[in-house]
């Protein structure tokens, strides 16, 4: 068939109406421009608003501004927790749905058992079990003549938060995993078969590196939550913004200034790690594209 | 041609394949001669994609017996098919899916090297280059690098296609390959197999294209409701069937197509 | 990032890393004081939230010679009464003073897995704690208060009986409330019948609860008068009622449940404090931080009476 004569979209040179299509672009970019103007006028009189608000509370908010620094300093601590317990969760929930998913009584059995287990009892519960009970079980075994493991299951602080937020956060983000993992198609499965590949190939091959685009928005969410819940450890004397907020707050009886600074970097590490999320979704989702 | 001298590439003997108490396949019985081209045709319901993914356990067999090439099975009612003999029949068969199923995240080359790398382990190098010659059989070497979702799906089923010549099977199955294309797709995905078949791959066709059997179709298979109806040359299954129940069939076919 | 899941292995991986191995051994040692002196710190539990006893330090840059683990705080960060008395028991035993800031129901309720030697965190002697912890000789006595909204008709303790009062809970005052407190070798004259007890984490926020008003969400406040005097100094319109009560004997707290021999380390830094009341040292921190003596009250304390050993 000859092509020569036949109108492409977007030619400029052949389309007599191209004038029309150029103002109808410019439109086009006018109304998403307004839009973008009015959504950041929203923002900003909401912003506004809060400030308002706060202000009328009692509150010095230079006192916040002068100990930033002090409360600063945890947030290194607030982010390197939350990141090494983010990671520890993603292997237990991978291996929760992996359980979740099996064929095997066993693996269903264990991955079922744990998520209802730990979904079903406080985070702040977990973390005094952790830091108070692994230790008096620890006893036990050196008791019985096995001092190494007894040494292993006593963690220090960090440690045993990492611990609790990853195994309370694994429970949760099983489902995560497993939906993403079912979410595959089923014809991918079969494909992978049919070229003979076995079920650790398909999964570490096809079904993953799928999946993962489909769950990574969730796992920042869960980051996201993590951040916050991360000041739980705090009971047991890390210095991460919570604590450093609360026990200089202390000091000066200056509760609601701390608070509010302690939130306002919260809100403000939350932002950033949803932009980061974003821009890691954008560059996973690359060859999905056209 | 199949020669009548040949053994048979594919023998399969009683197959029966039950979905709880739907009997799907109702002890099937036949054989694919090397380099022969089988169609199978029937209603929708019949059997015949069960059929062809039981060929390729994609589906488990409820009992019978499937030889393809130097590998056996057999399947005992109430017992699961040994993992190792699935991945080996697997291995005799390439399988074409009517939704191609081809890897999004994975390029074209990528795709068709996948098993290569990963089930025989092949170096990359390696791999690509056996690749890249079963792509340019289908026609896309140009498009190696590219991304399934930048094909048309004429070109994502070829793709689909070189990724099962890729890992060199006794046997090709093809199930419905064009029936999710739109028609003007149709054409090029017709070509490759009518090339294919001339160049001696055995293959086992399920699709509606009654053009492309009586072309290229050494043998014709009608089933319906799970059984064999009747089987010979396209010629004679086509235009002058023997069973009533494929005389009906075709009749209905070819009306509802408006042919 | 062409292969999303080799990423994610790797990330796998490494995050299995980060969580523990075994930690380094200590070197045995007989009992805790031998271990304290072998190891040359000694690790005391305190928790920075009761100024003027013990508050935090800005901007504190850690010295470099320090042999406090990275995970334990300095001298340096904290200042008050009880790091004062910290120091000085360290310092005297010839080790450094290193700090651990678990919450305070951690410290009270033993079972601290040898993650830190002592509490010296104006921890006050109850029978009840005796059955985790072995006490020293107290350092200090608490001087106890109640608070009540300046707008308050209330003039006398006894007034109190039934009506609200916020305490923290699991303090000594929640124990006095209810009338379960006792301290060995002490007659304690309860004040106040069947009060609705309202807890808290801490006294700070029960103040601030009482200084909303009279009867909002609170009549009364039980605390230590150094913290409900400053709540005062600092503005909150509240008035301290007479008399003040005298029942705490705050003395440095060892858990009972050590894998070695906690006595001999107990002993010790109670022998180190009794010296530290007798040359006066104690007494200049009492005016230095407190800015009034109660430290030699505590001299009356008998020990012996607990019979702890």
């Amino acid at each position: 068939m000859d092509l020569s004569n036949v109108m492409q979209p977007g030619d400029r040179a052949s389309d007599p109406d191209w004038e029309m299509g150029l103002r109808l672009l410019a439109v086009q970019r006018r109304r998403r421009l307004a839009f973008a103007v009015r959504l950041a006028a929203v923002w900003l009189a909401l912003v506004a608003a809060l400030a308002f608000v706060l202000l009328q509370l009692n509150v010095d908010p230079l006192y916040a501004v002068d100990h930033s620094a002090f409360v600063l300093q945890g947030v290194l601590t607030t982010i390197g927790v939350s990141m090494a317990s983010i990671s520890v969760a993603t292997v237990l929930a991978l291996l929760g749905a992996l359980g979740k998913l099996s064929r095997s009584s066993i693996a269903q059995g264990i991955a079922g058992f744990y998520v209802s287990l730990i979904r079903g009892t406080p985070l702040l519960i977990q973390i005094y079990l952790i830091y108070l009970g692994l230790p008096q079980i620890g006893q036990q075994f050196a008791n019985r003549g096995m001092p190494g493991i007894g040494g292993m299951l006593t963690l220090n602080a960090i440690q045993s938060g990492i611990l609790a937020l990853s195994v309370n956060y694994g429970a949760y983000m099983t489902e995560i995993f497993r939906a993403g993992i079912q979410s595959i198609g089923h014809g991918q499965r079969e494909a992978a078969k049919s070229i003979g590949m076995g079920e650790w190939h398909i999964l570490r091959r096809v079904i993953l590196p799928q999946a993962v685009r489909v769950i990574i928005p969730d796992i920042g969410n869960q980051f996201i939550a993590m951040q916050k819940d991360s000041s739980l450890v705090s009971i047991m004397g890390i210095w991460e913004i919570t604590y450093r907020a609360n026990r200089l707050a202390r000091k000066d009886i200056k509760f609601m200034e701390m608070f509010l600074l302690a939130a306002a970097i919260y809100w403000f590490m939350t932002i950033v790690s949803s932009w980061a999320e974003g821009w890691l979704e954008r560059r996973l989702s690359h060859a999905y594209e056209r | 041609m199949p020669t009548n001298d040949s053994k048979p590439i594919v023998q399969v003997e009683n197959l029966h394949k039950w979905f709880d108490l739907l009997h799907v396949l109702r002890g099937v019985s036949f054989t694919v001669d090397p380099q022969e081209v089988l169609v199978l045709i029937g209603r929708s319901g019949s059997g015949k994609s069960t059929l062809l993914r039981c060929l390729n356990m994609l589906e488990e067999p409820s009992a019978g017996s499937i030889t393809i090439g130097p590998v056996s099975v057999r399947v005992e009612p109430g017992k699961h098919v040994d993992r190792r003999q699935a991945t080996a029949i697997r291995l005799q068969t390439g399988m074409v899916f009517q939704e191609f199923n081809l890897f999004p995240h994975m390029t074209a080359l990528q795709n068709v090297i996948e098993g290569l790398v990963t089930v025989k382990k092949l170096p990359r190098e390696e791999a690509a280059a056996i690749g890249e010659k079963y792509l340019d059989k289908v026609g896309l070497l140009p498009k190696r690098d590219v991304h399934p979702v930048r094909l048309s799906g004429g070109q994502k089923q070829r793709v689909a296609i070189a990724r099962s010549l890729a890992m060199e099977p006794k046997v090709l199955l093809f199930d419905e390959p064009t029936s999710a294309l739109d028609p003007e797709l149709i054409g090029e995905v017709l070509d490759v197999m009518r090339r294919l078949a001339l160049e001696g791959t055995t293959m086992m066709v399920v699709t509606h294209e009654m053009s492309f059997a009586s072309d290229v179709a050494d043998r014709v298979l009608y089933l319906d409701h799970g059984v064999i109806v009747e089987q010979g040359p396209p010629t004679q299954i086509l235009k002058s069937p023997q069973d009533e129940r494929t005389a009906v069939f075709l009749r209905s076919f070819l009306e509802s197509r408006g042919d | 990032m062409k292969n999303p899941s080799r990423v994610l292995l790797v990330v796998l991986v490494l995050a299995t890393l980060i969580l523990p191995g075994c930690q380094p051994k200590e070197k045995e040692a007989a009992d805790l004081l031998e271990k304290v002196t072998n190891r040359g710190t000694l690790i005391i539990a305190t928790d920075p939230a009761y100024p003027p006893a013990s508050q935090l330090v800005e901007g504190v840059t850690r010295p470099k010679d320090t042999k406090c683990a990275a995970d334990q705080r300095v001298a340096a960060e904290f200042v008050g009464f009880d790091i004062d008395t910290a120091v000085e028991v360290a310092r005297r035993l010839g080790v450094e003073a290193c700090f651990v800031t678990p919450d305070w129901t951690l410290i009270t309720g033993g079972n601290w897995s040898d993650r830190w030697d002592i509490s010296i965190g104006s921890m006050t002697i109850t029978a009840e704690r005796m059955d985790k912890l072995y006490f020293t000789f107290p350092y200090y006595v608490g001087i106890e208060a109640f608070y009540v909204h300046k707008d308050s008709p209330v003039q006398s303790i006894e007034e109190l009986s039934g009506k609200k009062i916020g305490a923290c809970s699991g303090c000594t005052y929640e124990y006095y409330l209810d009338k379960t407190l006792a301290v060995p070798g002490l007659d304690i004259d309860f004040l106040v019948d069947n009060p609705q007890f309202v807890g808290y984490d801490t006294d700070v926020p029960a103040l601030q609860d009482l200084a909303l008003g009279d009867g909002v969400r609170l009549d009364a406040v039980m605390t230590g008068m150094n913290i409900g005097d400053e709540s005062i100094v600092s503005g909150l319109p509240l008035r301290r009622l007479e008399p003040t009560i005298t029942y705490s004997f705050n003395g440095g707290a060892v858990d009972k449940a050590f894998g070695v021999n906690p006595v001999p380390l107990v002993k010790k830094v109670g022998e180190i404090i009794l010296a530290m009341h007798q040359d006066g040292t104690l007494k200049r921190y009492s005016m230095d931080r407190f800015g009034y003596d109660c430290v030699t009250d505590a001299a009356i304390f008998d020990l012996d009476a607990l019979e702890q050993w």
